[in-house]
């Protein structure tokens, strides 16, 4: 048995420490993910420690993963994020100033790349639900497309079609401006 | 060069470009495919990029570790869940079949006599929530049916008949500020564990058909309860959540059912026979009418499973969002054993169903006439909604998000090939902006 799965063991009888070892290993990667979600550091953090509280509702009642834990923890992550926005008022996406973009070439480079990131950001908030996680899967957390499949519940195919129409669109929403 | 489809190609080459880290490169191995690729992988390497660039958590996650040592300390406190599906129950033996067999004979012979007798008992029955005196007369009436539905098929669409009956119970409970017994739940997974089992059983043709209609009823009947207990009393929210994880985790593991179907098949297997299918099911201890009943159950404290959306548990197979969307009341049933005695039970099975519908109608008629007689508004709501569950459970069975956002991706993925308008475009995903 590996020790991941001992610890996974301990943990499903709420052993203090082993927790806290799946917390300090699991909880930097689930914050980044939610961080490339949400664009919002304080939001994510929050929302990294609502991850947890769920994985112990869901051990609890013994709803545990069936292959991955860490893909277990994303997927509930991700569903926190699509719970999130669903609560939300809407809010409008952060219009980006047009004059500022006309003059790009005369900024310095930081700013253009600054305002290159808002930009692609903006045009991230666009694409759907599952579009923006395969990207932020594949492009950020830098899993397999396996991997990301597993999170996902999906097929590797359909992965890799899926992560096709979300370059796509943005590469579209990017190129109208 | 073998043929593959674009987006392995794509794959392929954003692989080729991590590796490597040369765009240019990579795309001179495919000249045919470079101008279109070319802005993909821009686009990628560009989001790859952005997303390098994380902050540090403002707090440095400490509260996070914190709370989740405290809410785990608060629950070693209290005893875990024992709840699991039907694969992970242990077997009864051969002659209990035998014996429950037997049991829903008799019983079957006693529903019988007393419907043709006047039906009074039974019309009752129909109609009865827990708690109530004729409450168990229904729950026998369901295991006789079931027992004489043919496998798997029939079977299915029963069990998951059944279980929305639960859900209807449950709501009505809600409704009447009762509280919901353990042993509904109970019940409940039974059916869904029944439905499971039978899939598992399907011939290959079959099987995928039913995982995917026993996916669509666990993901209405797990929304309903998610709504349900948004207004229940806190006596009843242990054993909501633990109904809602008990669809949630069937439908995920249809879902699973329908990537692998061999494995699914495998797990369920050891089930195969297996006496609680058809065994009468112990009825709850009915109590004095209009006061709860029962323990509360063991369920957890907390949100649904894993916290996942229902929306987002909706199978998406990308390029095959053509769902069929049939709902019929049953599926048509396998014969495949004795002709003969197939026959005499759909006979009776037909008699027991045209019952059943006299019985609504009846019930039906009186609650309009006389409203004071009639069951609570619950109830009424609870038939009402069932019904619209049965009949547009692929609309119900998602949140608005997951239609909106299905639609969108039909409509994504008519208008890439047709008009190349931008997908991202026509969604407003969280939070519509």
């Amino acid at each position: 048995m590996t020790n991941e799965q001992t610890l996974l063991e301990r943990a499903q009888a709420f052993d203090e420490d082993a927790l806290g070892q799946l917390y300090d290993e699991y909880a930097p990667p689930i914050y980044a993910y939610l961080y490339r979600r949400v664009q919002d550091a304080q939001l994510a953090e929050d929302l990294t420690s609502e991850v947890f509280v769920r994985m112990l509702q869901a051990i609890r009642a013994r709803r545990l993963w069936k292959t991955s834990f860490q893909g277990w923890l994303y997927r509930i992550a991700h569903n926190l994020v699509v719970d999130h926005y669903r609560k939300q008022p809407a809010t409008p996406v952060l219009e980006l100033d047009e004059d500022l973009v006309a003059d790009q070439k005369d900024l310095d480079s930081a700013v253009a790349e600054r305002l290159s990131r808002q930009r692609l950001r903006s045009a991230i908030r666009l694409l759907t639900p599952e579009q923006q996680q395969v990207l932020a899967l594949r492009f950020g957390q830098q899993l397999s497309a396996p991997e990301a499949g597993d999170v996902i519940g999906k097929s590797v195919s359909a992965v890799e079609a899926l992560q096709h129409r979300a370059l796509a669109a943005l590469r579209r929403i990017l190129e109208r401006g | 060069m073998k043929v593959q489809p674009y987006e392995q190609l794509l794959e392929r080459c954003l692989q080729e470009v991590a590796r490597t880290g040369d765009a240019e490169a990579v795309l001179a191995h495919y000249p045919q495919h470079a101008d279109r690729l070319r802005p993909l992988l821009q686009v990628a390497l560009a989001t790859s990029q952005m997303y390098a660039d994380v902050p540090a958590p403002p707090r440095g996650l400490a509260a996070g570790r914190r709370r989740l040592l405290e809410t785990a300390a608060q629950q070693r406190v209290q005893a875990p869940a024992t709840r699991t599906l039907s694969h992970n129950t242990e077997r009864k033996p051969k002659m209990q079949l035998l014996f429950a067999t037997k049991i829903v004979s008799a019983v079957l012979a006693v529903v019988v006599s007393l419907s043709a007798v006047g039906g009074g008992a039974a019309v009752a029955a129909n109609g009865s929530i827990p708690g109530d005196v004729l409450y168990p007369v229904k729950l026998t009436s369901e295991d006789v049916r079931m027992a004489l539905a043919s496998a798997p098929a029939g079977q299915v669409a029963l069990a998951l008949q059944f279980a929305d009956q639960r859900v209807a119970e449950i709501r009505a409970m809600v409704g009447r500020e009762r509280q919901v017994p353990e042993t509904v739940v109970t019940r409940m997974e039974q059916h869904v564990s029944q439905a499971m089992n039978q899939a598992a059983r399907a011939s290959d043709e079959e099987m995928p058909g039913l995982l995917e209609r026993i996916m669509q009823r666990t993901q209405a009947q797990a929304q309903a309860l998610e709504q349900l207990r948004a207004r229940a009393q806190e006596q009843n929210q242990a054993q909501l959540e633990n109904a809602e994880g008990i669809c949630q985790q069937a439908h995920e593991e249809a879902r699973a059912g329908l990537d692998d179907p061999q494995t699914f098949r495998a797990r369920y297997q050891h089930r195969e026979g297996m006496p609680e299918d058809i065994t009468p099911s112990q009825p709850p201890t009915p109590g004095p009418q209009g006061n709860g009943e029962g323990p509360s159950g063991p369920g957890g404290p907390g949100q649904n499973e894993t916290g996942l959306p229902q929306g987002e548990q909706q199978r998406d197979r990308d390029r095959e969002q053509d769902c069929d969307g049939e709902q019929g009341q049953e599926c048509d049933p396998q014969r495949d054993q004795d002709q003969d005695r197939q026959q005499d039970q759909e006979q009776d099975r037909d008699q027991q169903q045209d019952q059943d519908r006299q019985q609504d109608q009846e019930q039906d008629r009186d609650q309009q006439q006389d409203p004071q007689q009639g069951q609570p508004e619950g109830q009424q709501q609870e038939q009402q909604q069932t019904q619209e569950q049965n009949q547009e459970q692929t609309q119900q069975g998602q949140p608005e998000g997951q239609q909106q956002e299905q639609q969108q991706t039909q409509e994504q993925n008519r208008e890439q090939t047709q008009q190349g308008q931008p997908e991202g475009q026509q969604s407003s995903p969280q939070g519509g902006r």
